[in-house]
């Protein structure tokens, strides 16, 4: 950088999300004039707000994972384990009737699924960190076991008859802010936090590069990669307290779709698929962008397989895109400034 | 004459990796090619290799000037190269890595391996040597998967094999077996180029030897009587490194004392004290189980049996993180693989063992003490560095490998092991290194200093250990000795 | 020898499917029928050949989740223009799946080789993309009309014998077609430069540059040849199942990847091999089998494969930790 630079200075988050911050105005320029004042209504609007956190968390958990280079395939299946788990202590504590269950069972139930969740966070880390074995193999194995779980656990049937106080915690609002987008700047906040201002943050990072020289650095890579999938799992956590308001049920197989779609905000968010780099700010905006683009499509009518397919086309472009920008930038005589 | 390359120069982008140097090879020859890192005399080498193409220059091969050419047409004029990792597959078996090439070229779909094995065996027979052709290549050590690399460049008829840093993961009884084949394939009329930084090969086996430095050709030497191995250190540093004669910090008080260690297939029963500000060196050639004693005591490899006492205090040294709680830290030998995280910034680099000492029971980090630390350690040991967050493979070798050391230095190890320290890293560097070692030690920290370079160890250490064969064979005080005893230590226990 | 063929994965494999089986049989004797196994290996037919794509992919280092997305692409699009121009021929079926699967399979590899960019996350958006599309042009639709012709893939059998019944039974054709490949795969991988390449590729990528195998060619070649087989399987998929659904294989892909990885591939590349992949995908087929035989829940079909996955790979990661620890790093002087 030369010193010119110095002089005028952007805000750090600003200054490294330049890119996709420039892409989420366009974007939301481009499903205004699309759909006119529909995008920009309240109704619209607050319809965003709602959906954007169960994407926004999920996406934070799978970032945190793609952090070393890996993926966890098992966050979704862990979302709907901790929703169900939470069915299911319910039950265990106060019988079949759920709606009528008391204020301490269901601090306990939550709580007592919490952990399980957590634990399965831990599990997923002590497989790939103890017996080196490649993390998409673990979540892979882990996703299955959790996922069939989950299927015994609810026979194949949605559990629909929550108390008011579970529901509340994904679908109400605190001073109008819908507790979802909350629950997701809570998570966002935590995320940052963690990969920011703590001693594992900066480990993470550092394994993400280069384990063996983070490892020879006096780094624990197993206490650093049980951390990783305790976070990762955590945000599974706080999406299946969302889902749950939201959707006003459980269920073995709910948001299988999401899986691609939170790859995909980590890998716009410029998380690198290859580890040691990515952060919480270009993931959001990653999520607030691919919102934008599934509400302004949803309000014109399109058909949600055509915004599947959208979403697969999204990482083409921007896989092309960053193959290609040198060359552009080159052909434009660009490159002498870089 | 088989190969002249003559007024090559080499640019990236608006580098100069080579500027109008001059190299040639005579048939029948083992012609030496010396310098530090980055002197260009790998770039040179894939030059003639063809898998790089020269900005200008050309190349003569037996007298006819060839256009640019590429590896494979290289192969086709008789020119090998054998990379430093050596190229081959390790899920392949023996044979099938020494035809592919061959195969390759030949244009067959289905491979018809059969009609080559008797090709194979001459070549093998050529060498004196043999090898299990169907075991799978992974299964050999990497001493044996070099002879294979060796047998595939013959056997694509080289006339000329370029050896990259052939001897570096190699033991001292293997590097005497290599040279043995060189000598008699080179009776044969075969060439070879070989790349080094170890002088003290150059001297064992080379007919001619060639320096590099800055990308300039500096001088040839026939490897006679007369060659003194002090004018071609001097000729790649380009000054003379005179080595400072330190005072001793050693101190009475015992600080480290390791009792009959030993893990299986890696050095047995390793006796050794270590005194308060105490520099003890160690010698021995690769593979003599110098890096793995070291591994050893700090944890990452940790020993099957035996003691370590710290200060008269039993010290756990079966973890990292163990050892290092008793006051051990390690600078790897493996700079780029072991030390740095080299695409992560200068500051993370520099900090990565302090994290714990910066945040508090929670792991919540003081961020303004964490920045202060790296500016700090950073003028501490005189690091040059553009910005903080710039990636640290951004930096100099030497640059890099100050902060390999004073991330260590931050966290107050009673006990510093330094792995080939200086390697391919510059002279102001090096001597910086020095200091900042014996000032620490003046402070009580002990170290163990493990190097190749001789005068580096007897200037800097206080008693020299020699390690062959995974056991320490002497010790000695260096005042007494001199690096032509030194020497003789060291290779005498390893035949 | 005979050491290194018992501690191998296939003789482990091959052991636990003995046993698995002779479990079986003594609580069922019906299992160990040939109209049994015959039925069993043909339900197990498509997942086999997915699964030699699978490991070829993984043989070079690569991946690929978009496989079933390019089955259902090219089932669909082959069965409803056959039935809509009333061609009955199932040759000319299995041509036009491999080649709509071979051209979707080319995109794969062409974006992967050209872009450097994860194999992973190039056929996760491929997969949403052929799938997305798939249900934006039928609408979702299910096709029960299937040319009678194709029936040939999974009615007509190649030794066909009569049982007590009088009924024909045997291994299917379409089953013939999946033991062909793997024979033809065997012998591929083994004998010709372009299967030498994709293990080389897998095995060390810069030493396959240096060596001169055409990395490009290859890549390219692998996701192409994925995609061509993905379209051959959906052909007799459609011909077992007498109808097209368009979600009936996509999610699946996990599936093939395990079996893939518990017949000893590895996902790091350059380790795997045919006999394998069959044996894993046979395990699976017995286990499930076994496990509807021994009327256990179809709940806990799914967390059973997923521990049997992590078994599988666990035992592997145990091995090469133990290897990388019993390495001789120094040859250590014994006492005179």
């Amino acid at each position: 950088m030369t010193q010119a630079n110095n002089s005028f200075k952007m805000p750090r988050v600003i200054r490294e999300n330049l890119v996709i911050l420039v892409l989420m105005v366009l974007v939301f320029l481009l499903m205004w004039a699309l759909n006119g004042n529909a995008f920009i209504s309240a109704g619209n609007l607050s319809s965003m707000a709602y959906q954007v956190p169960i994407l926004g968390l999920l996406s934070l958990g799978m970032m945190v994972a793609m952090l070393s280079g890996g993926i966890n395939l098992s966050i979704i299946a862990t979302a709907n384990f901790n929703g169900i788990m939470i069915a299911v202590l319910i039950r265990a504590m106060a019988g079949d009737d759920m709606m009528s269950a008391p204020g301490t069972v269901i601090a306990l139930a939550l709580l007592g699924a919490m952990v399980c969740t957590l634990l399965t966070g831990v599990i997923n880390g002590l497989f790939i960190s103890l017996l080196k074995i490649p993390d998409i193999l673990v979540t892979l194995g882990t996703m299955s076991i959790i996922g069939g779980l989950n299927v015994a656990l609810t026979g194949g049937y949605t559990i629909s008859d929550f108390p008011q106080a579970v529901l509340a915690l994904g679908n109400s609002t605190v001073l109008g802010i819908p507790s979802a987008l909350l629950i997701f700047i809570f998570g966002a906040a935590v995320a940052s936090y963690f990969l920011n201002r703590t001693c594992f943050g900066h480990q993470l990072y550092m394994m993400g590069s280069n384990p063996q020289a983070t490892r020879y650095s006096n780094v624990s890579l197993v206490k650093v990669t049980v951390q990783q999938y305790l976070l990762s799992s955590f945000f599974s956590v706080l999406t299946s307290l969302v889902m749950i308001g939201q959707l006003n049920s459980v269920k073995a197989d709910y948001a299988a779709s999401y899986l691609l779609v939170s790859i995909l905000a980590g890998f716009l968010g410029n998380v690198n698929p290859f580890g040691g780099f990515g952060k919480v700010a270009g993931t959001v905006i990653a999520v607030i962008i691919l919102q934008f683009i599934s509400s302004g499509l949803n309000l014109m009518g399109v058909d949600s397989f055509l915004i599947t397919a959208m979403w697969g086309l999204i990482i083409l472009v921007v896989v092309i895109a960053k193959g290609e920008l040198p060359r552009i930038k080159k052909m434009l005589g660009l490159n002498g400034k870089a | 004459m088989f190969i002249q390359a003559q007024q090559i120069t080499k640019q990236y982008g608006g580098v100069t990796a080579l500027d109008h140097v001059d190299f040639d090879v005579e048939k029948g020859e083992i012609h030496g090619l010396v310098g530090v890192n980055g002197c260009g005399k790998s770039t040179l080498m894939k030059i003639i290799a063809g898998a790089e193409q020269p900005t200008s220059g050309k190349i003569l091969i037996d007298g006819v000037q060839k256009p640019p050419y590429d590896p494979a047409q290289a192969m086709h004029y008789g020119i090998g190269i054998i990379y430093q990792d050596l190229s081959l597959f390790p899920n392949f078996s023996v044979f099938e890595n020494i035809c592919m090439t061959k195969i390759l070229s030949s244009g067959q779909k289905i491979i018809r391996s059969g009609k080559y094995r008797a090709g194979v065996l001459e070549v093998l027979e050529e060498m004196g040597i043999e090898l299990d052709l169907d075991a799978e290549l992974g299964d050999l050590p990497i001493a044996r998967q070099q002879l294979v690399a060796i047998t595939r460049a013959l056997f694509n008829r080289s006339r000329l094999v370029i050896l990259d840093e052939p001897t570096t993961a190699l033991t001292g009884s293997e590097i005497s077996h290599l040279f043995g084949i060189l000598r008699r394939l080179k009776e044969k009329g075969v060439s070879f180029v070989f790349i080094t930084h170890k002088i003290r090969e150059l001297k064992e086996v080379c007919d001619r030897i060639t320096v590099f430095r800055d990308g300039h050709h500096v001088c040839t030497r026939r490897n006679n009587d007369s060659l003194n191995i002090a004018e071609i250190e001097e000729a790649m540093l380009g000054h003379s490194l005179t080595y400072k004669d330190y005072p001793s910090n050693a101190k009475d008080e015992v600080l480290l004392e390791v009792e009959h260690l030993s893990k299986k297939n890696n050095f047995r029963d390793i006796s050794l004290t270590l005194h308060k500000g105490e520099i003890l060196g160690i010698a021995g050639q690769l593979g003599s189980g110098r890096t793995e004693l070291a591994k050893a005591l700090f944890g990452a490899e940790p020993p099957d049996e035996g003691s370590v006492m710290v200060e008269g205090q039993k010290a756990d040294v079966s973890s990292i993180s163990s050892s290092v709680k008793a006051g051990f830290a390690y600078v790897p030998e493996d700079r780029l693989a072991l030390g740095l995280v080299l695409a992560q910034s200068i500051r993370r680099n520099a900090t990565i063992c302090s994290l714990k000492k910066l945040s508090n029971f929670a792991g919540y980090l003081n961020l303004k003490r964490y920045k202060g630390l790296a500016k700090e350690l950073l003028s501490e040991l005189l690091v040059k560095y553009g910005k903080i967050s710039d990636p640290i493979s951004s930096l100099s070798g030497g640059n890099q490998q100050k902060i390999v050391i004073a991330k260590w230095l931050a966290v107050n190890p009673k006990i510093l092991i330094l792995d080939s320290p200086t390697v391919g890293i510059d002279v102001g560097a090096k001597s910086s290194i020095y200091d900042t070692v014996h000032k620490k030690a003046a402070e009580g920290m002990g170290f163990i200093f493990i190097s190749d370079e001789l005068p580096e160890l007897l200037s800097n250490c206080d008693r020299i250990a020699v390690m062959s064969h995974g056991r320490i064979s002497a010790v000695r005080p260096a005042k007494s000795l001199s690096a032509e005893e030194l020497q003789a230590l060291i290779t005498k226990q390893e035949d | 020898m005979l050491t290194k063929i018992v501690k191998s994965r296939e003789f482990f494999l091959a052991v636990f499917i003995i046993i698995f089986a002779a479990l079986i049989t003594s609580v069922n004797p019906n299992f160990l029928t040939l109209e049994n196994i015959a039925d069993l290996l043909k339900s197990y037919t498509v997942l086999g050949i997915f699964a030699l794509g699978v490991l070829l992919v993984l043989l070079s280092g690569g991946f690929d989740l978009s496989f079933t997305a390019i089955a259902q692409v090219a089932q669909y699009t082959v069965v409803y223009f056959f039935v809509e121009y009333e061609v009955d021929n199932v040759f000319f079926a299995i041509i036009a799946t491999m080649v709509i699967g071979s051209l979707l399979g080319f995109v794969n590899g062409f974006v992967i080789y050209y872009y450097r960019i994860t194999a992973i996350i190039v056929t996760i958006a491929t997969n949403s993309i052929y799938i997305g599309f798939l249900y934006v042009v039928t609408g979702g639709d299910l096709l029960y009309d299937i040319p009678e012709s194709f029936s040939f893939l999974s009615d007509t059998k190649i030794f066909p014998m009569l049982n007590e019944s009088g009924a024909e039974v045997g291994i299917c054709v379409g089953t013939g077609f999946w033991f062909l490949l793997c024979i033809a795969l065997h012998l591929f991988i083994k004998h010709t430069v372009l299967g030498r390449s994709i293990l080389g590729i897998g095995g060390n990528q810069l030493s396959a540059k240096r060596a001169g195998f055409n990395i490009r060619r290859t890549t390219i070649f692998i996701y192409t040849f994925v995609g061509a087989l993905a379209g051959f399987a959906s052909l007799i998929q459609c011909a077992v199942f007498q109808s097209v659904v368009p979600n009936s294989m996509v999610g699946h892909e996990m599936d093939v990847i395990a079996a893939v990885v518990l017949g000893g591939a590895a996902v790091t590349g350059g380790r795997g091999n045919v006999l394998g992949t069959f044996l894993g995908v046979l395990l699976f087929a017995v286990l499930s089998n076994g496990l509807t035989l021994m009327k256990i829940s179809p709940f806990y079909y799914q967390i059973f494969t997923g521990a049997v996955i992590l078994l599988s790979v666990s035992v592997n990661a145990l091995q090469e930790l133990h290897r990388r620890h019993s390495q001789i790093r120094v040859q250590v002087r014994e006492d005179k």
